[in-house]
C-alpha cells in the first residue's frame, strides 16, 4: 500500500515529463496534486495500519558482490513520520504551485520533476537498504537541480542548478563510499548493517555518511548551494530546499545512529559543526536583502540545530524538530511566494514595505508572522518545543556547555533577523499597484500549514508528554516547561525587541559598511572555494587539455584510425579479383596444413 | 590378375587426369574426366564399395559429366594456350605449388600404417540403406535438402533478368 | 603388392596434386570446375581406403562403414556444388560473353 507513495508520483512525473503538454492544463495538474495526494492517504493508511514486519521486499535488484540488493521498503516509525510529512508537505506545497506557476506555459515540465522529486524522496525514505537510499539521494538531487534550473532563460539559475548539482554529487560520492565499504562487508541492507554495525571500515563508512549528509543537508561546508538555489520558484524552495529534501541529511544520520554510535567520537564533531553551520548562517540571514536567501539561510540555521541535536544523540529531538521545521518552513515560503507573486516577482525586502495594508495579502502575512515567530520559537507554536528540546538535550549532554551558549545565542540572532525581515516587509507606508492576487487553493494551502505550525508542536511533543519520541522509540529529552519558557524570555523576546527598537523606523536601504556586505555574501565562503578548489580544479583541467588530452584523445585516436586506413588500402591490393591467385594462396594455406601434419603425426 | 589390372587403372586415371588439366580443348578435358571418374568408380568396386561404385556412375559420370558436356558445348569456350609459360609466373607457381603439393601428400601417406582389409567391410546397398535411414539419417535428410537448394539457386540463376 | 592401402593412398595424392595443378594453372572456369571435382574425387579414394583398411576398430554409429557415408555425402554435395557452380558460370557468359577467369576482377580490393 505504502508503494503507491511511490509509484504514483512516478508514473505520473513520467507522464508529464513526456506528454504533458498533450494533457492540457487541467489534467496535468490535477494529476499531478492527485498522484501525491493518493500517497499522503496511503502513506496515512500504512500509519493506521503498519504492516506485520518493517522488511518489505517487492523483489531482488541487485548482486553486488556477494551483498544481494533488494528492492524493499523498511517501515519502522521512522520512515512512516518521514512519509507522512514529506507526501503531506509535498501535497500542500502541490495545491499551492497550481496557483503560483498558473502563468507559466511550460507547467507540465514543473510538475512533472515536482512529481519526480516527491518519488526519489519516498524511494529514500522506504529504502530498507543503502543502495536503494543511494538511488533516492541521488534522484532527489537530480530533480533538484532540474528545478532549480526551471527558469531556464536565466543564466544565474543555470549556474546555481550547477553549483547545487556539483555539489551534491560530491555529497553522493561520499555516500557511495559508506555504501561500498559496507557492501565489501557482505550486506547494504538496514537490517544487516545497523543491527550489527562492524566496527571495520567504521570510521570512512561514518566520514562518507557525513560528507553525504552535509551535502545534502547544506552544512558548512557544503552549504553553499542552498543560498543559490533560491533562483528556482519559490514552490521548489518550499519543499524541496526546506521542508524534505534538505531535511534528507538529518534523516540519513536519524537511520543510521547505530553506525555513528560505533564511533563516539564523532558526536561532539558533529554536534560543533552543526553549531557552526547555525551560527554562520544566522549571521548571513542577519544581512540578506533578498527575502528568499534570507529564509534560506534560516533553513540552513535550522538543519545546523538538527545535527546538533543528532551529534549529542538527541535523535528524537531531531526528527521532531525536522517535522515541525517542515511545517514552519514551507508556510514562512508559501507566504513568502505569495508575496512575492503579488509584487510580480519583487525579492527584494527593501522593495516591499507597507505590504500590512495590502488587504489581498493578509493571508500571507499572518502566516509569514506565524511561521516566523515559530521559527523564532515563541510559545506556543510548533518551533518552540522542537527548538527547547534540542537546547535542553545540548544542555543535558554537558560535553561542553559552549554549545548550548552558542545555541542560544543563534536564537537570538534568528529572533532578530526575523523580526528584520516582518519589520522591513510588511511596515512602512509604501503603496503597491496592482497586487497580483493568490488564488484560493494558495491561501488554503498557507492555512493547513499554518494550523500545523500552531499546533504540532504541542501536539507531538508537549515536555511532559513527547508523544513522537515515544512513537519513534527514541530516548525523550527530560524538558521542562518553564526552563523552555524562561529559554525564550531570555533569547527568542531580546531578539524581536532588538530588531523592533533598530528597524521600527523603517530604512530605505541596507546597512552600509564592510561587515555587512561581507556577511550578505555568506562570509565570502563562494570566494573562499572558488580559491581553494575551483581555481585549482581548473588549472589542473587547463594543463591536461593542453598537454594530454591533445595526445592521448586527439592525435592517437587520428593516428589508430588513419593507421587503419592506410593498412586497409595496402592490404586491399592483395585482393587483386583474381580467382586463380585465390586458388594459389588456398593451396598455399593447405601445404602448411599438410606440413603441420608431417610434423605432428609419427607413422 | 587384379595386381595387373590395378596398375593398368592406376596409370589410366592418372593419364586421364593429365588429359583434364593438360588439354586445350574443354571438350577434350570434360571426356578425360569422364575416363577418370569411370576409372574411379572401378577403384571403388575393388575397395569392395559396390553402392558407391555404382553411384559414382550414376551421379558423377552420368549426370554431372551430362552436366558439364552440355556447359562445354553451349559456352563453346575459345581454345587456351596452354604452353605459353614464359612472362606467366602464377602459372609456374601454380604448376610448382600442385607438383609440391602432391609429395607432400605423398608423404604424408607413408606414415599410414601397413594394415590388413577390415573383414566386416559391406559397401552394399543393403547395409548403406540401413545405415542412412538409422544413425545418419540427418545428415542424409540434410543432405537432400542441399540437393533442393541448389536446384532453386541453379533456377534463379539461370531465370532471364526481366527487362525493366 | 597392390591390394594394399598405401597403392590407393599414394593414387589419391598424385591425382589431389593433379587436380590442385589444375585449377592453380587453367584459366577456364569450366576446366577448373573439373579439376575440383577431381580433387573431390581423390579425397574420396582417400576415404575409402581408410575405412577398408582401418587402423583401429571403429567405434562410430556407423562402425566400418562411417568413411563411406562421408563419400555418399561429399559425392551429392559435389553435385549440387556442380550445379551451381556451372549455373554461375552461364549466368556470367551469359552477361560478358567470356569466361577466362584473369578477365574476372569484379572482386577487385
Amino acid at each position: 500500500m505504502f508503494w503507491a507513495a511511490l509509484f504514483l508520483p512516478l508514473m505520473v512525473g513520467l507522464t508529464l515529463l513526456f506528454y504533458g503538454p498533450k494533457l492540457g492544463r487541467k489534467l496535468a495538474m490535477s494529476l499531478a496534486c492527485g498522484s501525491v495526494g493518493a500517497g499522503f492517504v496511503s502513506s496515512l493508511l500504512t500509519f493506521l495500519h503498519p504492516p506485520q514486519s518493517p522488511d518489505q521486499v517487492l523483489f531482488v535488484w541487485l548482486h553486488l558482490g556477494d551483498a544481494v540488493v533488494d528492492f524493499g521498503a523498511l517501515i519502522d516509525p521512522l520512515s512512516i513520520t518521514m512519509l507522512l510529512t514529506v507526501t503531506g508537505v509535498g501535497f500542500l506545497i502541490h495545491l499551492y504551485s497550481t496557483g503560483y506557476m498558473a502563468d507559466e506555459p511550460e507547467y507540465p515540465r514543473f510538475f512533472g520533476y515536482l512529481n519526480l522529486f516527491v518519488a526519489a524522496m519516498v524511494m529514500l525514505i522506504l529504502a530498507n537498504n543503502f543502495a536503494l537510499l543511494l538511488l533516492g539521494w541521488a534522484g532527489v538531487g537530480f530533480a533538484s537541480c532540474m528545478l532549480i534550473g526551471f527558469y531556464q532563460d536565466r543564466p544565474s539559475a543555470l549556474m546555481a542548478a550547477r553549483k547545487a548539482f556539483v555539489i551534491n554529487t560530491f555529497g553522493d560520492l561520499g555516500l557511495m563510499a559508506a555504501v561500498f565499504v559496507l557492501a565489501n562487508q557482505g550486506s547494504v541492507a538496514f537490517r544487516d548493517t545497523l543491527a550489527t554495525p562492524s566496527d571495520e571500515g567504521a570510521i570512512i563508512v561514518v566520514l562518507g555518511l557525513l560528507v553525504a549528509a552535509y551535502a545534502k543537508s547544506a552544512q558548512f561546508p557544503l552549504h553553499t548551494w542552498l543560498p543559490d538555489a533560491m533562483e528556482g520558484p519559490t514552490p521548489v524552495s518550499a519543499l524541496i530546499h526546506a521542508a524534505t529534501m534538505v531535511t534528507a541529511g538529518v534523516y540519513l544520520l536519524v537511520r543510521c545512529q547505530p553506525i555513528l554510535g560505533s564511533v563516539p567520537e564523532m558526536g561532539a564533531l558533529i554536534a560543533a559543526m552543526g553549531l557552526v553551520s547555525a551560527a554562520l548562517a544566522a549571521t548571513c540571514a542577519l544581512a540578506q536583502t533578498d527575502l528568499k536567501r534570507i529564509l534560506a539561510y534560516s533553513t540552513m540555521s535550522q538543519l545546523g540545530y538538527m545535527f546538533m541535536a543528532c551529534g549529542v544523540g538527541a535523535y528524537g529531538a531531531a526528527i521532531f524538530h525536522l517535522v515541525t521545521h517542515a511545517f514552519f518552513k514551507a508556510l514562512l515560503f508559501l507566504s513568502a511566494g505569495t508575496i512575492i507573486h503579488a509584487l510580480h516577482g519583487e525579492q527584494n525586502i527593501f522593495k516591499m514595505g507597507g505590504l500590512a495594508r495590502v488587504k489581498e495579502l493578509s493571508t500571507a502575512r499572518w502566516s509569514f508572522l506565524i511561521g516566523g515567530a515559530a521559527l523564532a520559537g515563541i510559545f506556543p507554536l510548533a518551533g518552540y518545543f522542537s527548538k527547547e528540546e534540542i537546547l535542553t538535550a545540548v544542555h543535558h549532554d554537558g560535553v561542553t556547555q559552549a554549545l548550548f551558549y552558542g545555541g542560544l545565542l543563534t536564537s537570538a540572532i534568528t529572533a532578530f533577523y526575523f523580526g528584520r525581515a516582518y519589520i522591513l516587509v510588511f511596515w512602512g507606508d509604501r503603496e503597491h499597484e496592482h497586487p497580483h492576487a493568490a488564488t484560493a487553493l494558495m491561501n488554503g494551502a498557507c492555512w493547513v500549514l499554518l494550523l500545523l505550525t500552531v499546533g504540532a508542536g504541542a501536539a507531538l511533543g508537549w515536555p511532559t508528554n513527547p508523544t513522537l519520541e515515544h512513537y519513534l522509540h527514541a530516548v525523550p529529552v527530560a524538558g521542562n516547561l518553564g526552563e523552555g519558557l524562561l529559554l525564550m524570555c531570555a533569547t527568542a523576546l531580546p531578539g524581536l525587541g532588538l530588531a523592533y527598537a533598530m528597524f521600527k523606523t523603517r530604512p530605505d536601504g541596507p546597512a552600509k559598511g564592510a561587515i555587512f556586505r561581507w556577511a550578505e555574501q555568506g562570509w565570502a565562503l563562494d570566494d573562499v572555494q572558488r580559491m581553494l578548489v575551483i581555481r585549482p580544479l581548473q588549472v589542473l583541467g587547463r594543463m591536461f587539455g593542453r598537454n594530454i588530452e591533445d595526445a592521448v584523445s586527439h592525435s592517437m585516436p587520428d593516428r589508430v584510425g588513419s593507421t587503419a586506413v592506410q593498412a586497409g588500402s595496402e592490404l586491399g591490393l592483395m585482393q587483386n579479383g583474381l580467382l586463380r591467385t585465390y586458388a594459389l594462396v588456398l593451396l598455399t594455406g593447405l601445404m602448411g596444413a599438410i606440413v603441420y601434419l608431417l610434423w605432428q603425426v609419427q607413422g | 590378375m587384379d595386381d595387373l589390372l590395378l596398375w593398368l587403372l592406376a596409370i589410366l586415371s592418372i593419364a586421364s587426369a593429365l588429359g583434364v588439366i593438360g588439354s586445350s580443348q574443354a571438350v577434350h578435358s570434360a571426356l578425360s574426366l569422364t575416363v577418370n571418374l569411370l576409372v574411379m568408380a572401378v577403384l571403388y568396386l575393388f575397395l569392395g564399395a559396390e553402392f558407391l561404385g555404382l553411384a559414382q556412375v550414376l551421379i558423377y559420370a552420368g549426370a554431372v559429366m551430362v552436366l558439364f558436356l552440355f556447359a562445354v558445348t553451349l559456352l563453346a569456350p575459345r581454345e587456351e594456350a596452354l604452353f605459353h609459360l614464359k612472362g606467366n609466373p602464377s602459372r609456374l607457381l601454380g604448376l610448382f605449388v600442385g607438383m609440391v603439393l602432391a609429395v607432400m601428400l605423398a608423404a604424408l601417406m607413408t606414415r599410414y600404417p601397413q594394415t590388413a582389409a577390415s573383414p566386416d567391410f559391406h559397401g552394399s546397398i543393403q547395409a548403406f540403406g540401413k545405415l542412412v535411414s538409422s544413425a545418419y539419417v540427418l545428415p542424409f535428410e540434410a543432405t537432400a535438402f542441399v540437393l533442393l537448394v541448389a536446384l532453386m539457386g541453379a533456377v534463379v540463376l539461370g531465370k532471364k533478368e526481366p527487362r525493366g | 603388392m597392390a591390394e594394399q592401402p598405401m597403392f590407393f593412398l599414394f593414387l589419391s595424392a598424385v591425382l589431389f596434386g593433379l587436380g590442385a595443378t589444375g585449377v592453380a594453372v587453367r584459366r577456364n572456369p569450366l576446366v577448373m570446375f573439373m579439376c575440383i571435382e577431381m580433387m573431390l574425387n581423390a579425397a574420396n579414394l582417400a576415404l575409402l581406403t581408410f575405412a577398408r583398411y582401418p587402423i583401429a576398430e571403429p567405434r562410430t554409429a556407423g562402425g566400418p562403414l562411417d568413411g563411406p557415408v562421408f563419400v555418399f555425402v561429399v559425392m551429392f554435395v559435389a553435385a549440387a556444388e556442380a550445379v551451381v557452380g556451372l549455373a554461375i558460370i552461364i549466368t556470367i557468359f551469359r552477361s560478358r560473353q567470356n569466361v577466362d577467369v584473369d578477365d574476372l576482377s569484379a572482386m577487385k580490393g
